[in-house]
């Protein structure tokens, strides 16, 4: 078929591939089903992204989109690529604005029958207790320029050594919560400035934190091995590197846009700004896009320790008897340096995710040794009406995907249309109908975060789990959310 | 002729920003931007007046119009998120077009007072995305999107 222009070919049902053309350096290749290609991607927008990133000097293989594929700045969200460590370019369009952007899976040993009559006062309590909304500041109180650079250089560790959770919360974060080669020195004053007061901070937006239970269970013995069982109280996080990333992003799209007449790669879009990686642009990007993800695993271990103090104090359990307990926590905005097997050989490579979960396969080395048996948990959140899942990463993922999958939902209507179609009804109370307790910091957020302003995650995870990328583990179900 | 004008974006902020000259583009950028961000509180009893202090310089040196548009929005931006200071207007805005374009403005703002201001909507970032400075008979045009 021929979308805008863009010749797509069908390799399988979930798989369609762009033959190399022009400029393109590999081929294009979409995870995606018929049914969501016709009505997602209609416009073309998102599929020229990926014939873009196609053009990227040094990238391996292919230009990779992932089902919940929607148009992006420079990448598709939903986009996938690795790029040679010596040939290749880093883009900043490939990470996004919300570096380290991801999601977190706490697990608990509460009930869903026991815990229900309690989640709206546990509710209460995560809103008072989680700092969220605009310019949110004072889980923790404003660092110091040394001490914030510490955190940057310690990630998930810094928050630990601070009081906020325990050394297996590290062994279960995605590179154990800290990218080593974070450059705190490569990072500007001003993202410093923003950085200092908005650790332990939510955000606003589709950023999140949820409580859930297991309301289906796909595959008992990974669910077993995550420590997940049906009926089971867990919390999902959802936020990133705040101000703070954002900040990291704009100083160096700034610094690429300049670089390109240096370097004259001659791309099709200037948001696909991006500098060898071995030059000291590309170098200086990464040692701060790394200190910026240090700076969202540190958030996102504050958030976690809030959230299980809450819950202790709403059921009067002690800490024991809670068992709180990180399942994972993945990130979704990232380049990493990761091994991959490219033409039968290992190579390292630049892989950037954007709007991606790293999805990698039983017996990596990547991956906490619980889970060694069985793959690396995959969290995707949906809306916060319907449902979430868990999945698990396979070898196809290695072989295909550099060891990506999806990352959640994306919305299907903006969110002026959402505010639109909101008029006159209650959507806290329609929530409530539900079993969905909702605070959030105003309703204007409720309205724009309401349901059907997504599109529905099954699909999308369907698509993974049927091309093998990924194996669906359990369905999660919403019953309490606060949001920014 | 409006100054802006917002269009519908399924996940961010985007608007169409017009002026009969850069200047007065760049200027109506600026109105754009703080609609995004804040409105006011209705019946709001406690306005706040300008002073000195609520005068920022901002002096860019770039490529391109483009690149003036976003460095000086991305700019205000940050004032926001450090100071919690908001923009009102821009006066002085001096281009001068050599090698590069220099460009100055004083921008006028006010303290973020919450019996005043609604917190509308953070703002990542301004993008590139789909930005570009036309002129179509004499009125000088771009989209701005606005990541949230």
């Amino acid at each position: 078929m021929i979308v805008n222009g863009i010749q797509l070919n069908k390799i399988s049902d979930q798989l369609w591939e762009i033959p190399k053309q022009g400029n393109m350096r590999v081929p294009g290749r979409i995870y995606i089903s018929r049914e969501m290609l016709d009505s997602d991607l209609s416009n073309g927008e998102a599929i020229k992204q990926v014939v873009n990133v196609a053009h990227l000097p040094g990238i391996q293989k292919y230009s990779l989109a992932m089902p919940d594929i929607h148009w992006g700045y420079g990448f598709p969200i939903g986009g996938v690529a690795a790029t040679d460590l010596n040939e290749g370019v880093v883009s900043p369009g490939g990470v996004g604005y919300d570096i380290n952007c991801g999601v977190r899976l706490a697990a608990t040993s509460l009930e869903f029958n026991s815990a229900s009559k309690r989640i709206t006062k546990l509710v209460e309590n995560l809103f008072k207790n989680v700092p969220t909304g605009v310019g949110a500041s004072g889980a923790i109180k404003k660092l110091s320029v040394k001490d914030l650079k510490k955190l940057l250089e310690k990630g998930s560790h810094w928050a630990i050594e601070n009081g906020f959770g325990n050394q297996e919360d590290a062994d279960f974060t995605e590179e154990n919560g800290k990218l080593k080669d974070a450059d705190p020195n490569a990072v500007s004053e001003k993202a410093i400035e923003r950085g200092l007061d908005q650790a332990g901070t939510l955000g606003s937006g589709n950023h999140f934190l949820e409580i859930d239970f297991v309301e289906e269970v796909y595959d008992e013995k990974t669910a077993s091995a995550f420590g997940l069982f049906k009926n089971q109280i867990v919390v999902l996080i959802h936020t990133g590197s705040r101000g703070f990333g954002y900040q990291v992003c704009d100083d160096y799209l700034k610094v690429l846009v300049k670089a390109e007449s240096k370097y004259n790669f001659n791309l099709p879009d200037k948001q696909l700004a991006c500098a060898p990686i071995r030059s000291q642009e590309g170098q200086d990007y990464l040692g701060a896009m790394q200190a910026a993800a240090n700076f969202a695993w540190s958030n996102r271990q504050v958030i976690m320790n809030l959230a299980k103090k809450s819950f202790m104090q709403t059921f009067n359990m002690s800490e024991a008897d809670l068992n709180f307990k990180l399942v994972y926590d993945v990130c979704h905005n990232i380049a990493k340096i990761e091994e991959h097997s490219i033409d039968g050989k290992k190579k390292k490579v630049c892989v950037h995710r954007k709007g991606a979960t790293r999805a990698f396969a039983p017996g990596s080395e990547k991956i906490p040794l619980r889970y060694k048996n069985v793959g690396q948990p995959v969290l995707i959140p949906g809306d916060m009406g319907r449902y979430s899942f868990v999945a698990v990463g396979t070898e196809r993922a290695m072989e295909e995907t550099f060891g990506s999958s999806c990352h959640g939902a994306g919305r299907v209507q903006s969110r002026h249309q959402a505010l639109k179609n909101a008029k006159g009804r209650n959507i806290v109370a329609e929530l409530a109908k539900k079993g969905i307790t909702i605070q959030a910091q105003g309703m204007k957020t409720i309205a724009e975060e309401m349901p059907e302003a997504y599109k529905d995650v099954s699909n999308v995870v369907d698509v993974m789990h049927n091309a093998g990328i990924t194996r669906k583990v359990v369905k999660l179900k919403p019953i309490g959310v606060i949001k920014g | 002729m409006e100054k802006y004008k917002f269009i519908d974006h399924i996940a961010d902020i985007a608007v169409v920003i017009y002026g009969n000259t850069i200047e007065e583009l760049l200027l109506n950028s600026v109105l754009a931007f703080r609609e995004a961000i804040v409105e006011e509180v209705e019946n709001s009893e406690n306005p706040s007046s300008l002073s000195e202090s609520s005068t920022k310089i901002i002096s860019l040196k770039e490529n391109s119009f483009e690149e003036i548009l976003v460095n000086l929005l991305s700019e205000i931006n940050y004032y926001f998120h450090t100071q919690k200071w908001i923009c009102i207007s821009a006066n002085k805005i001096n281009i001068n077009k050599k090698d590069e374009i220099e460009f100055s403005a004083e921008i006028f703002g006010e303290e973020f007072n919450p019996a005043k201001h609604n917190l509308k909507e953070e703002i990542k970032a301004v993008t590139f995305h789909q930005m570009k400075i036309e002129n179509v008979k004499g009125i000088y045009s771009t989209k701005i999107v606005f990541d949230i």
